[in-house]
């Protein structure tokens, strides 16, 4: 789902409207294609149910307090697991900025905690804590901070040294300097960060949800697979597309207010 | 940070006549150059860039700086500026030795797509240097108006810089650097990443603004005819490390115009003099790198 947003940042001569009705006559044409395809028997039904039947699913799903409450708890730890994320990338990628020392002291630290998958250490964190809402954090935390971090240290390191000299040579105050150059700076590189890193964190907290059964998502999904309803499993499947759709959408609505004065911004309000 | 040694040096001037100096008898020199040189180093590598540069210059001058590319004219702007410090010798702005960007000086860079902020209008971009102790909150709508129009950009305070042509960028930023009330702006090859005819037209509005304002100018360009046809002196810098090769006066009319002062004869001398010191410069240089070579 996230594929998409990524595609249609690419292409650069579409306006917005024929990407969008482009995007809407890929994804219905893939659901007639789904529906042909079932209704024919071409694929069966036991393994891959109708869209009608999914759709039919889901409106069952969403009058129960269950599914909401689901809904609820896997949203609400992704978007704290993002606030400590902030909370800690933050002055992470400043001490990194700021000092050699740090710098190289945490290079080799972070290379090596990088590639290593949130959800590997769902084992070893059960073992050390059992399995609370604070598990899921710090796995939420230990999967997604990096390309948050990541992005951070190279947006601070991106701030053009003219700006800097000028704000050197008319005397602005640390505040200002703050305020006027390195937090607009750094904004287009946070953003970016935080698209990659929700979307990691949402997946993080599906599958730790899922393999341990705490509430959210994830459990209900593992119950629909262990009864064998499928539909059911399908419509979930679908949400958490959905969400991961409407979380990384969220950053994106947040850049055209914020990065109106980006190259970036400025070729798609013009295309 | 003020240096004792230069405030004291500073009274003697003010005092009596400074036997170096060929400036005002009795006045101070709003810059004053001493020996400046510049070493870079990175390692076991090291650049000299300056080696004793020394030159005045003296309030309401025009001063252009001139030398071939890569000859250290940035770094010396740096040393004026206070960006960087000087290996050797030092730079003396109003008597006081420069440690760090004195508040009555303004830098206006080549650069101005990065040196104006395109997160905020061109009035916001104006308004940022002035700060609380000189510029009261309700005086500084008309400094910011008065800026504006010297530059010829009338009812633009509400447009963001990249909504601007470069020529009219770089006169949001001679603008932010009027407003900020200079007693010297220095200005760094500000024209070079311009058109030619917008060249030309900023190279008129600086100097009459300059004229009209009565203010100190120090300009860095590697263009012959823009140093000649701007400045009241030209300070030829050559060689590797750079130093000062000649100082000349232009004693062309204080009126410039493009046609008419181009055409002049002394004008033309002038060129040709600054020209040939380039060109000597330059294969000095060659010849530098020939004997190292053999």
């Amino acid at each position: 789902m996230s594929q998409v947003v990524v595609n249609r940042r690419a292409s650069g001569t579409l306006s917005r409207q024929a990407e969008l009705t482009l995007g809407a006559v890929g994804l219905i044409g893939l659901v007639l294609l789904w529906q042909v395809a079932s209704v024919t028997g071409l694929v069966s039904e036991r393994v891959v149910p109708a869209p009608t039947d999914v759709a039919g699913a889901l409106g069952r799903l969403v009058t129960t307090g269950d599914f909401w409450g689901a809904v609820w708890a896997t949203v609400s730890i992704t978007v704290i697991g993002m606030v400590v994320i902030l909370l800690i990338a933050v002055p992470a990628a400043m001490a990194i900025h700021a000092s050699r020392i740090v710098e190289h002291s945490t290079w080799f630290l972070i290379e090596f905690l990088k590639p290593i998958p949130g959800v590997a250490l769902i084992p070893l964190a059960l073992l050390l804590w059992g399995p609370t809402d604070g598990v899921k954090l710090f796995l939420i935390v230990f999967g997604s901070l990096w390309p948050m971090l990541t992005q951070l240290v190279y947006g601070l390191r991106e701030i053009p040294g003219l700006a800097l000299e000028m704000a050197r040579v008319y005397r602005f105050g640390f505040w200002q300097r703050i305020h006027r150059i390195t937090i607009p700076s750094v904004l287009p590189f946070t953003l970016t960060g935080l698209r990659i890193s929700v979307t990691i964190a949402l997946i993080i907290a599906i599958v730790t949800e899922y393999i341990v059964g705490m509430s959210g998502l994830g459990s209900l999904l593992a119950l629909a697979q262990l009864n064998g309803v499928v539909d059911q499993a399908f419509a979930l499947l679908l949400v958490s597309g959905l969400l991961g759709l409407a979380f990384s959408g969220a950053v994106a609505a947040l850049s055209g207010p914020l990065l109106f004065w980006h190259p970036s911004q400025r070729e798609r309000r013009n295309a | 940070m003020a240096d004792p040694d230069a405030a004291g040096d500073g009274g003697v001037v003010t005092d009596k006549t400074r036997t170096k100096a060929d400036g005002i008898m009795g006045e101070q020199h709003i810059l004053d150059l001493q020996n400046v040189g510049k070493t870079y180093s990175t390692g076991a590598v090291s650049a000299r860039i300056l080696d004793g540069v020394e030159f005045t210059v003296d309030r309401g001058e025009f001063v252009c700086v001139v030398g071939p590319s890569g000859a250290g004219k940035t770094t010396l702007l740096k040393c004026i500026a206070g960006l960087t410090s000087p290996t050797t010798g030092r730079t003396l702005f109003e008597g006081e030795e420069v440690t760090e960007p004195p508040a009555k000086l303004a830098v206006i860079f080549q650069d101005y797509s990065r040196s104006l902020l395109p997160w905020l209008t061109v009035a916001k971009n104006i308004e940022l240097p002035l700060q609380k102790a000189r510029f009261p909150a309700k005086e500084r709508p008309d400094i910011i108006t008065e800026a504006l129009s010297n530059v010829g950009l009338e009812g633009k305070g509400s447009v963001y810089p990249w909504e601007m042509s470069g020529g009219m960028q770089q006169r949001a930023a001679i603008a932010r650097g009027l407003a900020y009330q200079p007693d010297v702006l220095l200005m760094d090859e500000p024209f070079a990443a311009v058109d030619a005819q917008t060249r030309i037209d900023l190279e008129d509005l600086v100097l009459g603004m300059s004229r009209r304002l009565g203010m100190t100018v120090l300009f860095v360009t590697h263009d012959i005819d823009e140093a000649v046809y701007m400045a009241h002196r030209v300070v030829v810098l050559s060689g590797t490390p750079a130093k000062v090769a000649r100082d000349i006066p232009v004693d062309l009319p204080d009126e410039r115009d493009q046609v008419t002062t181009k055409n002049l004869p002394r004008y033309g001398k002038l060129r040709a003099e600054v020209f040939g010191l380039i060109q000597e410069a330059k294969h000095a240089v060659t010849r530098d790198i020939g004997m190292v070579r053999a």
